[in-house]
C-alpha cells in the first residue's frame, strides 16, 4: 500500500510540475455581446482542424495595420458549405463577421466571411459551446 | 504555424510535422472520423472499467462474483484501451504543435499515466487474489484501487473535454 | 427542421429554454458549459457500459455462464441513471443556446435515433425473461444487436451534432 502510495504520488508530482505556459490558448472563447466585422487582406491561411485560422491584415483609418486571426471550422465542415482551400488566396480582401474574444486577443470567432467573389460562407465553428448565432435569424414575432 | 516569439520543443515538433500527424491534421474526414472513434471508446473502455470497479465496491452486479466480472470485462476493456491510444494518439500528434502547452492536456496525460500505474500495480498485487476474495466485501485494497480508478478515468474525460476551451 | 414566419408552439417552446436563468448563466460561462459538457460524456460512460454489457450478454459474448435476465436486471439502475444524467445534462446544453440545435440537420434524427433506442433496450427486458424458451432467445438477441448498433447511431450523430 505505502509503495502503492508513493509511486502514484510521484506520477501526480511530476504531471503537475511540466511548464504551463498558457499564453497562448488553443481555442479562445468568444463574447456573444461585442460582434465585430473585420475587413483585411488576407496573409496566411491554416486549412487545419479542429479549427481553421485566417489571418487577416487590417488597416484602420489612422493607417495603422494590425493582425488579426479569424477562427473557423474544420477543413470538413468548411468543405460541406461548399468552401474550398482554392476560393481564396494569399493577398485577397475578406470580409469576416464574427465574435470578439473575451481574453481581449486579436482573434475572433469568424460566424461569417465574405469571398473576394462575393460569396459568404459561414465560417463558425459549430457546437463550440460558445454563443448562438444570434445573427442566423431575425428575432421571431411573439405568438 | 507558429507564432512568433514560441518555440515548439523539438520532439514535439518532430511529431506535429509527421506525415501522418499532417494528413489527419488537414483532413476533411479522418480527424473527425477519429474524435467520434474516441467518443466510442469512452463507451467502450470508461464503461467496462466503471461497471468492474462499481463490482469490486460491491454496488453492482453482486450476484456475480469480482472474478467473473472482471474475467469477462477486461477484454471489452482491453478493446477500448486500443480505440483510445490509437485515436488519442493520432488526434494529439494532429495537434500537439498548438495543444503541447495547454494545461489541461498536460493534466490529463499526467492522470492517464497515474491510471495505468494504478492497473498495473493492482494486477501485480491485490487483484492476483482475487478468487479468494470473501463473499462479503473485496479487501481494503482492492475497493482503494476502485475509487481511485474511477475518480481518475472521469478526471481523464473532464480534462480530455476542456483542452478544447483553453 | 424549418424556420417559419409563425413558429409553431414546439419551437416557441424549444426555443424558450434559452430565456432561463440556467440557459442564460451556461451561455456567458465557458468553464460550466463546459463541465456540463463534461457531465454528459460521463453519463455517456454509465449509460454506454450498462447497455453495452446487457446486449453483449444477451448476445453470449460476455458472461456466459450467468441467466442473461438477471445480469439485465442488476445492470439496469445504472442505464438509468446513466441515461438520466445524459437527459439532464443534454436540456442543459440545449438551454445554453436552443437556436444552434433548432437549426442543426442532425439534432432531430439524433432525438430518433435515442427514441428507437430507448424503445430496444427496453423491449428486452420482458422478452429476454422467458430465457427458456428458444423462440425468445432468438428474439432477444436480435435486439441486443440492434440495441448495440442504435446506441452507437445515438452517439455517432451526437458528435457529428458539433461537426458539421
Amino acid at each position: 500500500m505505502k509503495l502503492r502510495a508513493l509511486v502514484l504520488g510521484l506520477a501526480l508530482t511530476a504531471s503537475v510540475a511540466a511548464p504551463a505556459s498558457a499564453h497562448h490558448s488553443f481555442a479562445a472563447m468568444y463574447d456573444a455581446n461585442r460582434p465585430i466585422r473585420l475587413v483585411g487582406r488576407l496573409t496566411s491561411v491554416e486549412w487545419t482542424n479542429p479549427h481553421s485560422y485566417f489571418h487577416l491584415e487590417v488597416r484602420d483609418a489612422q493607417g495603422r495595420v494590425t493582425t488579426w486571426a479569424c477562427e473557423g471550422a474544420g477543413p470538413g465542415a468548411l468543405s460541406r458549405r461548399g468552401f474550398s482551400r482554392s476560393d481564396i488566396s494569399v493577398g485577397d480582401t475578406l470580409v469576416v463577421d464574427g465574435y470578439l474574444a473575451k481574453s481581449g486577443g486579436r482573434i475572433i470567432d469568424a460566424r461569417r466571411i465574405t469571398l473576394p467573389d462575393g460569396r459568404s460562407v459561414s465560417g463558425g465553428t459549430p457546437g463550440d459551446g460558445g454563443p448562438g448565432d444570434a445573427a442566423a435569424r431575425a428575432p421571431r414575432p411573439q405568438a | 504555424m507558429i507564432q512568433a516569439g514560441e518555440a515548439i520543443p523539438p520532439f514535439i515538433s518532430v511529431i506535429y510535422n509527421s506525415p501522418l500527424a499532417t494528413h489527419v491534421r488537414e483532413s476533411e474526414i479522418t480527424f473527425p472520423l477519429l474524435q467520434t472513434f474516441h467518443v466510442l471508446g469512452i463507451l467502450l473502455m470508461v464503461g467496462s472499467i466503471a461497471i468492474v470497479d462499481l463490482r469490486i465496491l460491491g454496488v453492482v452486479l453482486k450476484e456475480r462474483t469480482a472474478a467473473e466480472v472482471g474475467k469477462s470485462l477486461l477484454p471489452v476493456t482491453w478493446v477500448g484501451f486500443i480505440v483510445m491510444f490509437l485515436s488519442g494518439g493520432s488526434l494529439f500528434a494532429a495537434q500537439s504543435g498548438k495543444i503541447y502547452d495547454n494545461i489541461f492536456l498536460q493534466v490529463k496525460l499526467g492522470l492517464l499515466l497515474f491510471a495505468a500505474l494504478n492497473v498495473v500495480i493492482f494486477h501485480a498485487t491485490t487483484y492476483r487474489s482475487i478468487a479468494s476474495w470473501p463473499v462479503e466485501g473485496a479487501p481494503r485494497s482492492a475497493k482503494a484501487a476502485a475509487v481511485l480508478s474511477l475518480v481518475v478515468w472521469a478526471a481523464v474525460v473532464v480534462t480530455g473535454r476542456y483542452i478544447a476551451y483553453y | 427542421m424549418l424556420i417559419t414566419e409563425t413558429p409553431s408552439v414546439f419551437e416557441n417552446l424549444f426555443l424558450s429554454l434559452g430565456d432561463t436563468g440556467v440557459g442564460l448563466f451556461l451561455a456567458g460561462s465557458t468553464a460550466s458549459f463546459a463541465a456540463v459538457e463534461s457531465l454528459h460524456l460521463l453519463g455517456l460512460a454509465l449509460l454506454g457500459g450498462a447497455a453495452l454489457v446487457t446486449d453483449l450478454t444477451v448476445l453470449r459474448v460476455v458472461f456466459r455462464r450467468a441467466d442473461p435476465a438477471r445480469i439485465a436486471a442488476a445492470l439496469f439502475p445504472l442505464l438509468l441513471i446513466g441515461l438520466s444524467i445524459m437527459v439532464v445534462s443534454g436540456v442543459l446544453l440545449v438551454s445554453a443556446g436552443p437556436l444552434k440545435y433548432w437549426l442543426n440537420p442532425l439534432f432531430g434524427p439524433k432525438l430518433l435515433a435515442l427514441l428507437f433506442a430507448v424503445v430496444a433496450q427496453f423491449l428486452l427486458y420482458p422478452i429476454v425473461l422467458k430465457w427458456n424458451v428458444q423462440k425468445s432467445v432468438n428474439l432477444s438477441k436480435v435486439i441486443a444487436a440492434a440495441s448495440i448498433l442504435i446506441w452507437i447511431t445515438v452517439a455517432v450523430i451526437g458528435r457529428w451534432v458539433g461537426l458539421i
